[in-house]
C-alpha cells in the first residue's frame, strides 16, 4: 500500500516513452502502453488485497493514511507545507479498478479502432499520460497534489479532443473544454485555499478533522465548499458548466469512452465523495451540490431525448447520469453515488465503445442516417443494447442496482419533489435510450451507403465490448453481501464503502420500492419503443406537437448561445475598452504627448534666437535686471 | 559559498565585459571566431551562476561570497569608504543570477544567425549582461546604478539597429522611459547616501542605517516607481509591449527574461531592504498597482493580433504578479514573487525565442494569417505549447508553483484581491488557447508551407529553457529554500 | 627683495609666471615664423608643431609648481588651483592644434595668426585661473577674448565667420562693460581690487551697502553669464558657434568655458563667499534658466555645431548648481565634472573636425551611415554623445553623479532633480545625432575611409581619456580634491 505511487508512475513512464521515441519503437509502441496497463490492473489487484488488511473485525480503519509523503515545498518549517503524499480508502478502491480497468479496455479496443490513424503513437502516448494523471488524481492525499492530477487530467483531455487538430470543430471543441473546466478550477484553486486559510493545511484528512472538531466559521467554510464544487461541477459537466461536454465528442470515439464517460468526467464526484465529511458540516453547500446535479439531470435527459448525433446522445446521457451521482452525494449517500459511478463506468463506456464501432463500420454518427444495423453487426447491437438496458436501469441489470440505490436514498432524505423529479428523470432515460438503440439498430436504413459500408468490427473491438457488456449485467451484484463476501471483501459494497459517520450498512432489497423503480424503467422503455419502432411516426408527431418544446431542448435551452453572446460582447467588449485605453490614453495621450509636449517648448523657445544682435543685447540688460530683481527679492 | 566566492561573482559581469572589449578587436567578417567566443564566455556564465546557485547556502549568512575593492574614497564628498566593488549575494540574487546565466545561453545561440554586423550586435548584448550580471551580484549602491544603467545603455541601439517593425519608435520610447525612472532612482540614491551621512555607498552598512520614516514614505515610493518603469509596473508599461514587439529575439528575451526582473529586484534591494517601513507603508499601493496590472494585461491581451504584443501585455500581466506578490508582507507571497521573476523570465524568454525563429523566416507574426502550424513545425509548436501551458499556471510547470505561492500569500493578506488574481489565471487560459487553436491548429494555411522547422540551435535553446520550466515545476524546492529563507530572515517587515 | 611705492614687499619671482612668459614667446615666434614663412621655406607643419612645442615646455614648466603656493607681486597667485588650470588649457590647445591642423590649414584664412592668437588667448585663460587682483582677472579676461573675436572670424570663404564674429565682439563689449562697472561697484563695496582685502572687509557688516553691493554682483554675474554663455546672456553662443572654425568652436566650449568657471570659483568661493545670501538665488535661477532653455533648444537643431552650442549651454547650466552650492566637496565635483565635460566635448570636437575634413559638412543628417563608411570615428563620437548624455562606463555619469551627489549632499536637491529631468531631454537629441550614425545606409559612396594620423591620435587619446575618467575616476577626483583645497584653506 505504501508504494501506491507506483500505479501513476507507470503509464507516466510509458507516456515519456511513446511521447518522445514512438517512431523508434515497433507498432509506435501501442504494445507498449497496453502492457503497461495490464501491469497497471494487475497491481491494482494487489492494492486491493492488501486493502482487506484495513478491515479489523469488519470495521473499516484505514490504516497509514499517509502511505506515502515526500516534502515538496516547505517554508517556515512546515508553516507552509506541500507535501507529494497518498492515500487510500475505500472511496479510491472503487476508483482504482474502474479507471485501470476501464483503461486497459478502451486501449484494446483503441488498436483496432485507430488503425492507420497518422499520429497513432502519439494517441497512446497522450492516453498513457491521461490514465497516470487520473490515477494520481484518486490516490492524493492532498489537495494541492489532487489540483495537479486534476489539471492535469485536463491538459489531457484538451490533447485528445483536439487530436483530430485539422478539424477546427477539435480545435474549438477542445479549446471550449479546457476553459470551461479552467473556470470551474478558479473555484476549485479558491476554495482549496480558503481552507488552507485556516487549517494551515493542504491535507484532506486533516482539513476533515478540522472541519469537524468546528475549527471553520459556519458561512466562510459553506462559501469554500462551494467554491471546491465549482471546481468538481466543472469536471463533471454540472450545470451551469456542463456546455463543453457534448462538444467534447468530437475527439476520437475511445477517449469519449474512457475520458468522458467512465473516469475524468466522475472526478468532480469523486472530489465531492473524498469531501462529503466536510459537505456534512455545512448542508447549505449539500443541497447547492443537490440540487444542481437534480437540475442538470434532468435538463441533460431533455436535450438527450432529441439529440440525433449518437455520441452526444450518450454524453447527454453521462452529463444526467452524473447529475444522479450529485443527487446521491447532495443527500450524503457515499455509498450510492460510489456504486452508481461503479456500474455507470461499465455500461457507458460499454455504450460508447458501442457507437464507436458503429462509427468506425459506417463513418456515420447521425441517428437519421442509421438504422437497421442489427443483421449486419449483431455483436455491436446485442452488447449495445445490454447497455443501454443497464443505463435504463432494467431489473437486474448493472444501473437497476445503483440507480435504485440512489433514488432510495433520495426519498429517504431528500424532498419529496425532488423524488419525483429524480424519477421522471429516470424514465426519460430509458426513452431515449431505447430510442437510439431502436434508430440504430433496428427499423429500416435511412442511408443506404452508410448501410452497405456496415460491417462488424474486428474481434480486437468487440472482446472489449463484451468483457463490459457482462460486466453492465453484473456489476450490480456487488451490493449483496454474499457476493462482495465471494469477492474476498467483508461484505457488499454498502459494508465497504460508507461514511465513518454513517456507518456500514447491509443490503437488504425493498420489493415494493424497486417494483415501482423497475415499473418507471419498463414504462420507459415501452413509450420508447411505443414511438419510436419502425418508423418513429409518433415521435414525429410528438415533434410537430410542439415544436418550440423540440427547439428548446434541441437548442440545449440556448444556453450555448448566451455563452458565446456574453463572451463576445462582455469580455471581449471590456478587452477593447481597455486595448483602446492603453492606446490612446496611457501611451499616445500619456507617453508620447509628454514627449511632443517638450518638443514643442523647444520649438517655441526656438525662436528667441532671432540672430538680431539689439535683440540679443536687450535680452542681456533684461537679464541683468532680472537678477537684480531676484537678489533684491529673495535679500 | 565562500569569500573566495566573491571572485566568482565578479567574473559573471567581468566575462562578458572582456567578451565584449575582445569582441571590439576581432575583425567583423571572422564569423567563425566570433561565434567560438560567444560561445565560450556564454557558457562560463552559465556554469559559473549554476555553481553559485548551488553552492548558495541557505542556512548561512544572509550575503555571501561577500567581498569587496576599494574604488574611490577619501576624496571630497566620499569618506573613508566611499566607492567600493563590493559584491555578494543573497538567495533572491542567487535565482535572479541563475535566470540570467540561463537565458544567455539560447540567447546566444540563436543570435548566431544574425548576418547584419553580427559582431556589433553581441558587443552590445553582452554590455547588456554586464550591466545585469552586475546589478544582481553588486553591494554597492554607487555600482548597482552604474551597472543598472549599464544594462539599458546598449538597448537604444540594439533595437533600433537590429530590430523590426516600429523600431525607432519603440527603441526610443523605451529608452525615454526607463531614463526617466532612473532619474528617480538617482535622486533616491542621493538622497539615501546623503541622509546617512555614513560616507559610504556600501548597501550592507545603509541597511543598517535607521531612515527616519517620513524620509522613507517620501523616497520608497521614488524607487518603486523609478525600478517600477523597468519592471513595466502599470502604468508605466506602455514602452513594454512596442519594446518587445520591436526588439530582435535575443534582446527581447534578455529584456523580457531578465532586464525587467531588475527593476523587481531593485524595488527589493533599494525599495524594501533600505526602507522597510516606507515598504509596509506603500505596501497596499504596490497591490492595487499589482492587481490592476495583472487584469489589464490579460484583459488587453485578449485583444491583440501581434504574438510579441500578445506576449508583451502577458508580460505586463505576469509583472503585476510580482508587485502583488511583493504588496503582500508575507513570505509566502513574495517567495511566490521572486519565484515569478524567475519563471516568468524563463518562460518569456522561451516565448520569444519561439517567436523570433518564426518571425525570421515569415516575416509575419499576425495570429490571424496562421493556421494548423502543428503541421508545418510541430517540434516548434510543442515547445510553443509547453511555454504557453507555463504561462497559464498549468501546476507541474514553473508558472504554477510561483502563482500559487502569490494566490496564497495574496489570500493571507487580502482574500478578495486573491480571488481576482486567481481569475486571472483563467484569463491567462483564454487568451492563449485562442492563439493557440488559431495558430497550431485547424487546417494548414498552405501559405506558409515554406517555412521550416526550427534550427537545432533553436532547439537546443528551447530544450533548455524548457527544461527549467518543468524542473522548477517539478521541483521546487532548490528555489523555495534560498529564496524563502533569505526573505523570513532578512527583509525587516516582511513575516510568515 | 623688492617693495612698492607704499613700501609693501613685492615678490618678483617672474618664473612664476614662466608658462605664460613662454607661450607668449611661441606665439611671437609663430608670428615671426609665418612672416618669414618663404625665406625659411617651412612646410606646412612648421607652425602647429612650433606651437605644440611651446605648449608642452610651457605645461614642464607649469608642473613644476605642483604643490607651491606663492603669489607674484599680489596679482597672481600661483597655487595647485592655478596649477590645475593652467595644465588643463595647455593641453586643450595642444589637442586642437594636434587634431585639426590639417582643418587649419585648409580652411582657416591668416594660418600664422590663426595660432599665436590661440596661444595668446590660451596664456590670457591661464592668468584669469591665476588672477588674485580685480583688475588682473579683467585684463586676463579682456586677453583671452579680444583674441577670441577675431579667431572667429577666421574662417575661410564662410559669411557667417563674419556675421558671428561681429555680434561677439559688439556683445562681448557690453558685456566686458557690465562685468567693469560690475566691479566697480565691487571695489567700490569693498574698498580693494585684492582679493584677500575685499573678503576681510566683506566679511564685516554689509548692510548700508546692500544695493551697490547688490547691483554689482549682478552686473558681474551678467558679465561672467555671457562668457560662460547662461541664459539670458548666451545668445551670441550658437551663432558663433556655427561661424568659427571647428577648433575654435572646441576651443570656445572648453578654455573660455572653463576659464570662466575658474574665475567663478576664485572669486564667489574667496571675496564674494562672506556675502553669498545676495547671489546664491541669481546663480540658482541663472542655473534653472540656463539647463532647462540650453537642453529644449537643443532639441530643434540640424547643425552638428548648434547642437554642441546649445547641448554646452545645457552643461554650464549644470556646472553653475555647483557654484549656487560652493563648498569645498561641490567645488572639486565642479574641477571633476569641467574635466569629463572638457574631454568628452573635445572627443566630440575632434571627431566633427575630422569629418568636416572628409565630407566638408557640419550638418546632422550628412552623418549617415557612419558605423559603416567610419565606425572608428563613429565610435568616438557615440562615446562622446553617450557621455555628454550621462551615460555609464563613460566619463559623464561618473562626473555628473558626483557633481549632483555633491550638490545635494549641501542641500539643493530640487536643482539636481531639473538637472536630471533636463539631462534625460538632452538624451534625446543625442540619440538624433547617433541614429544617423547607425541606422541609416550612408549616401554616395559608402567605401570606408581613415583619418590622419594626427586625426587619430588626438581622437583617440580623447577616447581613452573619456573610458579613463568614466571607469576608473579616481585619480583624476584626487587632483580635483587637490587643486580646490588652496581656495578653502
Amino acid at each position: 500500500m505504501e508504494q501506491v505511487w507506483i500505479l501513476p508512475a507507470i503509464p507516466f513512464a510509458t507516456f515519456l516513452v511513446l511521447g518522445l521515441f514512438n517512431r523508434f519503437i515497433p507498432r509506435r509502441g501501442d504494445g507498449l502502453a497496453v502492457l503497461g496497463m495490464a501491469a497497471v490492473v494487475v497491481l491494482v489487484g494487489v492494492v486491493l488485497a492488501d486493502f482487506q488488511n484495513f478491515f479489523v473485525d469488519g470495521i473499516f480503519t484505514p490504516g497509514g493514511e499517509h502511505a506515502y509523503a515526500e516534502e515538496w515545498v516547505d517554508i517556515g518549517q512546515g508553516f507552509f507545507l506541500i507535501e507529494f503524499s497518498t492515500y487510500v480508502d475505500s472511496v479510491t478502491m472503487v476508483m482504482l479498478p474502474v479507471v485501470s480497468f476501464v483503461a486497459l479496455m478502451v486501449l484494446v479496443y483503441s488498436i483496432g479502432y485507430m488503425k492507420g490513424e497518422q499520429r497513432y503513437g502519439w494517441y497512446f502516448a497522450a492516453l498513457s499520460l491521461f490514465v497516470s494523471a487520473m490515477l494520481l488524481l484518486v490516490i492524493s492525499g492532498n489537495l494541492l497534489q489532487l489540483y495537479l492530477a486534476w489539471e492535469g487530467v485536463g491538459l489531457a483531455s484538451y490533447l485528445l479532443i483536439g487530436f483530430y487538430w485539422e478539424r477546427q470543430a477539435a480545435a474549438e471543441a477542445a479549446k471550449k473544454a479546457f476553459i470551461t473546466t479552467r473556470i470551474g478550477d478558479v473555484g476549485l484553486l479558491i476554495g482549496i485555499i480558503l481552507l488552507w486559510r485556516v487549517t494551515g493545511s493542504f491535507d484532506i484528512q486533516e482539513i476533515i478533522h478540522a472541519a469537524q472538531e468546528g475549527v471553520f466559521d459556519q458561512t466562510y467554510l459553506t462559501v469554500a465548499m462551494i467554491f471546491l464544487f465549482a471546481g468538481a461541477a466543472g469536471k463533471s459537466a454540472q450545470f451551469p458548466f456542463h456546455v463543453w461536454l457534448p462538444d467534447a465528442m468530437e475527439g476520437p470515439t475511445p477517449v469519449s469512452a474512457l475520458i468522458h464517460a467512465a473516469t475524468m468526467v466522475v472526478a468532480g464526484v469523486y472530489l465531492v465523495a473524498r469531501m462529503l465529511p466536510v459537505y456534512d458540516e455545512v448542508l447549505i453547500a449539500r443541497d447547492v451540490v443537490l440540487y444542481t446535479g437534480l437540475l442538470t439531470a434532468l435538463m441533460a435527459a431533455t436535450m438527450g431525448l432529441v439529440a440525433t448525433d449518437i455520441k452526444r446522445v450518450l454524453a447527454f446521457s453521462t452529463v444526467s447520469q452524473l447529475g444522479f451521482m450529485f443527487v446521491a452525494l447532495g443527500v450524503g449517500a457515499l455509498t450510492a453515488a460510489m456504486f452508481h459511478l461503479f456500474t455507470h463506468a461499465f455500461f457507458k463506456s460499454l455504450l460508447f465503445l458501442g457507437s464507436g464501432s458503429v462509427i468506425h463500420a459506417t463513418d456515420e454518427q447521425e441517428v437519421q442516417e442509421l438504422g437497421g444495423l442489427r443483421k449486419k453487426m449483431p455483436v455491436t447491437t446485442i452488447t449495445f443494447t445490454i447497455g443501454s438496458l443497464a443505463l435504463a436501469g432494467l431489473p437486474f441489470l448493472a444501473g437497476f442496482w445503483s440507480k435504485d440505490e440512489i433514488l432510495h436514498d433520495l426519498q429517504k432524505h431528500g424532498p419529496m419533489w425532488a423524488y419525483v423529479v429524480l424519477a421522471a428523470t429516470a424514465a426519460l432515460t430509458a426513452i431515449y435510450t431505447t430510442r437510439v438503440v431502436l434508430l440504430t439498430f433496428f427499423g429500416k436504413p435511412k442511408n443506404q451507403q452508410a448501410y452497405d459500408r456496415a460491417h462488424e468490427s474486428p474481434p480486437i473491438m468487440t472482446v472489449p465490448l463484451m468483457i463490459l457488456a457482462a460486466l453492465a449485467i453484473v456489476a450490480g451484484f456487488v451490493t449483496y453481501t454474499g457476493v462482495g463476501e465471494a469477492l474476498g471483501f467483508v461484505g457488499g459494497i454498502g459494508e465497504v464503502v460508507y461514511l465513518p459517520a454513517e456507518g456500514a450498512h447491509r443490503f437488504e432489497l425493498d420489493w415494493a420500492f424497486a417494483a415501482g423503480a423497475s415499473a418507471t424503467a419498463v414504462a420507459g422503455v415501452v413509450i420508447g419503443v411505443a414511438y419510436w419502432w419502425g418508423d418513429a411516426k409518433r415521435a414525429v408527431a410528438a415533434r410537430n406537437w410542439a415544436p418550440e418544446l423540440h427547439q428548446l431542448f434541441a437548442r440545449r435551452y440556448y444556453i450555448d448561445e448566451l455563452y458565446q453572446a456574453v463572451i463576445n460582447n462582455v469580455v471581449m467588449g471590456a478587452s477593447r475598452v481597455v486595448a483602446w485605453f492603453d492606446k490612446k490614453v496611457v501611451n499616445e495621450t500619456g507617453v508620447d504627448g509628454a514627449t511632443q509636449f517638450i518638443g514643442f517648448l523647444g520649438y517655441r523657445l526656438k525662436f528667441l534666437q532671432t540672430g538680431r544682435i539689439p535683440n540679443y543685447a536687450l535680452g542681456m540688460a533684461l537679464g541683468v535686471a532680472a537678477l537684480a530683481v531676484v537678489a533684491i527679492g529673495t535679500t | 559559498m565562500t569569500e573566495s566566492d566573491a571572485v566568482l561573482l565578479l567574473a559573471l559581469f567581468l566575462i562578458p565585459l572582456g567578451t565584449a572589449a575582445l569582441l571590439m578587436l576581432v575583425p567583423s567578417r571572422e564569423r567563425s571566431l566570433i561565434v567560438g567566443l560567444t560561445a565560450a564566455s556564454s557558457l562560463a556564465m552559465f556554469v559559473i551562476s549554476l555553481y553559485v546557485f548551488v553552492a548558495y547556502d541557505f542556512n548561512g549568512a544572509q550575503f555571501q561570497g561577500v567581498d569587496a575593492w576599494n574604488y574611490m574614497h577619501n576624496v571630497g564628498l566620499l569618506g573613508e569608504e566611499g566607492i567600493q566593488l563590493k559584491v555578494g549575494i543573497d538567495g533572491i540574487a542567487a535565482a535572479m543570477v541563475l535566470l540570467t546565466g540561463i537565458v544567455i545561453l539560447p540567447g546566444t545561440w540563436v543570435s548566431w544567425k544574425i548576418q547584419n554586423r553580427m559582431k556589433d550586435f553581441f558587443i552590445l548584448l553582452y554590455i547588456l549582461t554586464a550591466g545585469v550580471f552586475g546589478t544582481f551580484v553588486m553591494l554597492d549602491m554607487f555600482m548597482w546604478f552604474l551597472l543598472y544603467e549599464t544594462a539599458l545603455l546598449p538597448m537604444y541601439l540594439l533595437i533600433a539597429v537590429w530590430g523590426s517593425t516600429r523600431k525607432e519608435y519603440g527603441a526610443m520610447k523605451l529608452m525615454m522611459m526607463l531614463l526617466a525612472g532612473s532619474i528617480l532612482i538617482f535622486t533616491a540614491i542621493f538622497a539615501l547616501y546623503a541622509e546617512a551621512g555614513l560616507g559610504t555607498f556600501d548597501m550592507v552598512d545603509l541597511y543598517a542605517f535607521d531612515y527616519d520614516e517620513d524620509f522613507q514614505k517620501i523616497y520608497f515610493p521614488m524607487v518603486a516607481v523609478g525600478c517600477g518603469i523597468l519592471a513595466a509596473m502599470f502604468p508605466f508599461h506602455s514602452w513594454s509591449p512596442d519594446g518587445h514587439a520591436s526588439a530582435p529575439t535575443a534582446v527581447s528575451m534578455l529584456h523580457a527574461g531578465v532586464l525587467m526582473k531588475l527593476g523587481a529586484f531593485g524595488i527589493i534591494r533599494l525599495g524594501f531592504q533600505m526602507m522597510p517601513e516606507g515598504g509596509e507603508f506603500w505596501a497596499p499601493a504596490l497591490i492595487l498597482v499589482g492587481i490592476t496590472a495583472a487584469l489589464y494585461g490579460a484583459i488587453s491581451a485578449l485583444r491583440q493580433d501581434d504574438l510579441k504584443l500578445m506576449t508583451g501585455f502577458s508580460s505586463i500581466s505576469h509583472m503585476g504578479y510580482v508587485m502583488l506578490g511583493l504588496g503582500t508582507m508575507n513570505v509566502i507571497g513574495w517567495t511566490g514573487a521572486v519565484l515569478q521573476m524567475f519563471a516568468h523570465g524563463i518562460m518569456t524568454a522561451l516565448f520569444f525565442l519561439l517567436i523570433g525563429a518564426m518571425y525570421d523566416q515569415s516575416h509575419n507574426r499576425d495570429i490571424p494569417n496562421f493556421s494548423g502550424m502543428a503541421k508545418q513545425m510541430p517540434i516548434w509548436t510543442v515547445f510553443f505549447v509547453i511555454a504557453g501551458l507555463a504561462s497559464l499556471g498549468l501546476p507541474g510547470m514553473s508558472g504554477f508553483v510561483a502563482e500559487v505561492h502569490i494566490f496564497i500569500g495574496t489570500f493571507r493578506a487580502y482574500p478578495v484581491v486573491g480571488g481576482l488574481a486567481v481569475l486571472t489565471a483563467a484569463i491567462t487560459a483564454t487568451y492563449l488557447l485562442r492563439m493557440f487553436s488559431q495558430v497550431f491548429f485547424g487546417e494548414f494555411n498552405p501559405r506558409w508551407s515554406e517555412l521550416k522547422e526550427i534550427t537545432y540551435a533553436e532547439r537546443a535553446g528551447a530544450a533548455v529553457l524548457a527544461g527549467t520550466i518543468l524542473l522548477l515545476g517539478l521541483w521546487p524546492s532548490p528555489w523555495v529554500d534560498r529564496i524563502a529563507t533569505t526573505i523570513e530572515t532578512t527583509i525587516p517587515g516582511v513575516h510568515l | 627683495m623688492t617693495t612698492d611705492l607704499l613700501g609693501n614687499d613685492l615678490n618678483l619671482r617672474y618664473e612664476l609666471l614662466g608658462p605664460e612668459i613662454a607661450i607668449a614667446i611661441t606665439a611671437m615666434l609663430v608670428l615671426f615664423a609665418d612672416a618669414f614663412r618663404k625665406e625659411l621655406n617651412l612646410g606646412r607643419f612648421a607652425l602647429p608643431a612650433l606651437s605644440v612645442v611651446g605648449l608642452i615646455v610651457a605645461i614642464v614648466l607649469s608642473a613644476l609648481w605642483i604643490d607651491e603656493n606663492e603669489d607674484f607681486a599680489r596679482l597672481v597667485q600661483i597655487d595647485d588651483f592655478t596649477t590645475f588650470f593652467r595644465i588643463l588649457f595647455l593641453s586643450v590647445t595642444l589637442i586642437v592644434i594636434v587634431g585639426s591642423h590639417e582643418y587649419i590649414e585648409r580652411n582657416v584664412s591668416h594660418v600664422g595668426e590663426f595660432y599665436s592668437l590661440l596661444l595668446f588667448s590660451t596664456a590670457g585663460a591661464m592668468l584669469m585661473a591665476g588672477a588674485r587682483d580685480l583688475l588682473t582677472a579683467y585684463l586676463a579676461i579682456e586677453v583671452m577674448s579680444f583674441s577670441l573675436y577675431i579667431l572667429v572670424s577666421l574662417t575661410k570663404n564662410d559669411a557667417r565667420s563674419g556675421e558671428s564674429s561681429l555680434k561677439y565682439v559688439l556683445l562681448g563689449g557690453v558685456a566686458s562693460a557690465m562685468l567693469l562697472y560690475g566691479l566697480s561697484f565691487i571695489y567700490g563695496v569693498g574698498g580693494s581690487t585684492q582679493y584677500s582685502e575685499i573678503t576681510a572687509t566683506l566679511s564685516g557688516s554689509t548692510a548700508d551697502v546692500e544695493l551697490p553691493l547688490v547691483l554689482g554682483l549682478a552686473l558681474i554675474i551678467a558679465g561672467l553669464g555671457f562668457k560662460a554663455s547662461a541664459v539670458p546672456f548666451h545668445m551670441w553662443t550658437p551663432d558663433a558657434y556655427e561661424g568659427a572654425p571647428i577648433p575654435i568652436t572646441a576651443y570656445l566650449s572648453a578654455t573660455s568655458k572653463a576659464a570662466t568657471f575658474a574665475l567663478l570659483l576664485r572669486w564667489f568661493a574667496g571675496p564674494l563667499l562672506p556675502v553669498i545670501d545676495e547671489w546664491q538665488w541669481m546663480i540658482a535661477s541663472l542655473a534653472v534658466a540656463t539647463m532647462v532653455v540650453g537642453n529644449l533648444v537643443a532639441l530643434q537643431q540640424t547643425n552638428i555645431k548648434r547642437l554642441m552650442a546649445y547641448s554646452s549651454i545645457g552643461q554650464v547650466g549644470f556646472m553653475l548648481m555647483a557654484i549656487t552650492a560652493i563648498s569645498d566637496t561641490t567645488g572639486s565635483a565642479l574641477l571633476l565634472h569641467l574635466t569629463g565635460y572638457i574631454i568628452t566635448n573635445l572627443a566630440v570636437f575632434m571627431a566633427v573636425v575630422a569629418f568636416y575634413n572628409k565630407t566638408g559638412s557640419e550638418e546632422i543628417a550628412s552623418l549617415r551611415g557612419l558605423a559603416q563608411t567610419n565606425p572608428y570615428l563613429a565610435l568616438v563620437m557615440t562615446a562622446g554623445l553617450f557621455s555628454l548624455a550621462g551615460m555609464p562606463l563613460l566619463a559623464g555619469f561618473l562626473t555628473k553623479f558626483i557633481l549632483f551627489q555633491s550638490v545635494v549632499s549641501e542641500g539643493y536637491t530640487w536643482l539636481v532633480v531639473i538637472a536630471l529631468v533636463s539631462s534625460t531631454v538632452s538624451l534625446y537629441y543625442y540619440l538624433q545625432v547617433i541614429r544617423y550614425m547607425y541606422l541609416y545606409e550612408p549616401e554616395g559612396e559608402t567605401e570606408r575611409w581613415r583619418l590622419t594620423p594626427t586625426g587619430y591620435l588626438a581622437t583617440g587619446a580623447l577616447l581613452v581619456g573619456v573610458l579613463w575618467v568614466g571607469i576608473y575616476a579616481a585619480p583624476f577626483y584626487t587632483v580635483a580634491d587637490r587643486a580646490i583645497a588652496p581656495l578653502f584653506a
